[in-house]
């Protein structure tokens, strides 16, 4: 068994090179070398127009995915018919964190799924928020009248907390107007 | 005379210390579980895709890893990155030419996931020759954390590794190594198809026995001994030890056929020019460089 010996030792000093020190800076000398190597395209060129096509329809369907789940429609930014009940609130009821705001540059706008039918301005709206002193965080069904006069302050604990509250009473007027 | 100021910063990326109290059973039977939600299926080539065959893994797997190389990647970034390009083809037929992008775009999330500077759009682009551009990189990303469903913080062997060497009474430095040993191993098992059915802690658990063996540790300590050491590390993932024996073996015959190959292509490359026959025999080159 000696050569089997010597084959297991060479294979151990073969591993123990392999994985010798990595991060030194001998490795610098190779990086012009390698990063010519790495630098490749795998599997030829990539179809640029049918790809965006196919991101569009992607996105579109996760978006109607996400509206049957929760009847909105975020690209009109609408709540749509359904069994959830929506309301408006203002920004200063709801925690800073759920104000919309969007870092770096804005995402291209989603093309409504029939240009036909959609055709507002609005449509863009979900995709182009940006931060504003006043975001609207999200449109009533029940006909309440907004508040917008109120001045801008900092949210504390309590506002959301009574905001939760109106949200409870207001699903109960909405149960009984579904009732009728 | 004179005051100077000094500055004395160094380059290096700060980053967190291990964490002690993470290192306990109760973490470690929560993740053994959590493994379990974040793994691909394994007959993806079969049932969903048309154009993906294996040997193209292999080839997108194997550039993945060599610009996580080259970009000092922490290590936990190709294995996560491979966890999420199968995850991803388990659910979704993709194109072939568009491997590279999804390979770029799992790197790109990844390394989000795992490092204090995370790697550029602009950067991975470039590393594909710009066949992609940085708005591509940016709605597959999009596509992809939604094909994940947003579950993006999956197990890695190297979790496992942590946990098995914090339970070996072992001396430091010899975790040390066993652990840079283990690591390799599992970089190596990322790149190949055979063990996508194998969950991470199993491959953890092959690696470092794999990575025992190969130092011959098990002579001097007889914690370490093949026999214990299995029975121990099968008893920790709560596997059959004969099936961490095989999977041990799997990537033992692994590395062999990888320096073969590696061999192959030193003696291919020492045969270009002398430039690099003289850089090939100093420099080392990693384990993970060799199957291309």
């Amino acid at each position: 068994m000696p050569s089997e010996h010597v084959a297991k030792q060479k294979r151990e000093s073969l591993l123990c090179t392999l994985v010798g020190e990595r991060r030194i800076g001998e490795q610098m000398e190779w990086r012009p070398v390698k990063a010519n190597r790495v630098r490749r395209n795998l599997f030829g060129p990539v179809d640029h127009e049918q790809l965006q096509q196919d991101f569009q329809h992607m996105l579109r369907s996760s978006l109607e995915g996400a509206q049957q789940k929760w009847n909105f429609d975020f690209l009109r930014d609408m709540p749509a018919e359904g069994l959830l009940q929506w309301e408006e609130l203002q920004s200063h009821d709801v925690p800073a964190f759920y104000h919309s705001c969007v870092v770096g540059e804005a995402r291209k706008p989603l093309k409504p799924l029939n240009q036909g039918i959609v055709k507002e301005v609005k449509a863009h709206h979900f995709a182009t928020v940006t931060l504003t002193e006043n975001p609207k965080v999200a449109k009533k069904m029940s006909g309440k009248k907004s508040q917008a006069g109120k001045k801008q302050r900092q949210t504390s604990f309590t506002d959301y907390y009574s905001a939760k509250k109106q949200v409870k009473t207001n699903t109960q007027a909405a149960a009984k107007n579904l009732a009728f | 005379m004179e005051h100077q100021l000094l500055c004395c910063e160094v380059e290096t990326i700060r980053r967190a210390y291990l964490d002690a109290n993470l290192l306990n059973d109760r973490v470690l039977q929560t993740m053994l579980k959590a493994e379990e939600t974040c793994s691909p299926s394994v007959s993806y080539f079969k049932c969903v895709q048309k154009e993906i065959l294996p040997y193209m893994r292999k080839i997108v797997a194997t550039w993945m890893l060599e610009v996580c190389e080259e970009q000092k990647c922490e290590e936990e970034v190709f294995p996560l990155a491979m966890n999420y390009l199968d995850r991803f083809l388990s659910f979704e037929p993709l194109k072939k030419n568009r491997l590279q992008l999804l390979g770029a775009t799992c790197m790109f999330v990844a390394s989000k996931m795992k490092e204090t500077i995370p790697l550029t759009a602009e950067k991975l682009c470039i590393y594909t020759d710009n066949s992609i551009r940085p708005d591509e990189l940016l709605q597959m990303e999009l596509f992809l954390v939604n094909k994940l469903k947003w579950n993006l913080a999956a197990m890695t062997p190297h979790d496992f590794i942590e946990h098995f060497l914090t339970k070996m009474p072992v001396a430091e430095d010899t975790k040390q190594i066993i652990r840079k040993h283990a690591q390799t191993f599992v970089a190596l098992c990322a790149t190949d198809v055979k063990f996508i059915s194998n969950p991470p802690s199993m491959i953890a658990a092959g690696s470092v026995v794999a990575a025992v063996q190969g130092l011959h540790l098990g002579n001097t300590n007889t914690f370490l001994s093949y026999q214990c050491l299995t029975h121990f590390l099968s008893q920790v993932i709560k596997c059959d030890p004969d099936c961490l024996r095989a999977c041990q073996e799997q990537i033992e015959s692994l590395l062999e056929s990888s320096l073969r190959q590696a061999q192959q292509h030193n003696i291919s490359s020492e045969t270009k020019t002398v430039e690099d026959e003289a850089d090939l025999s100093c420099t080392p080159t990693d384990v993970r460089d060799v199957n291309i």
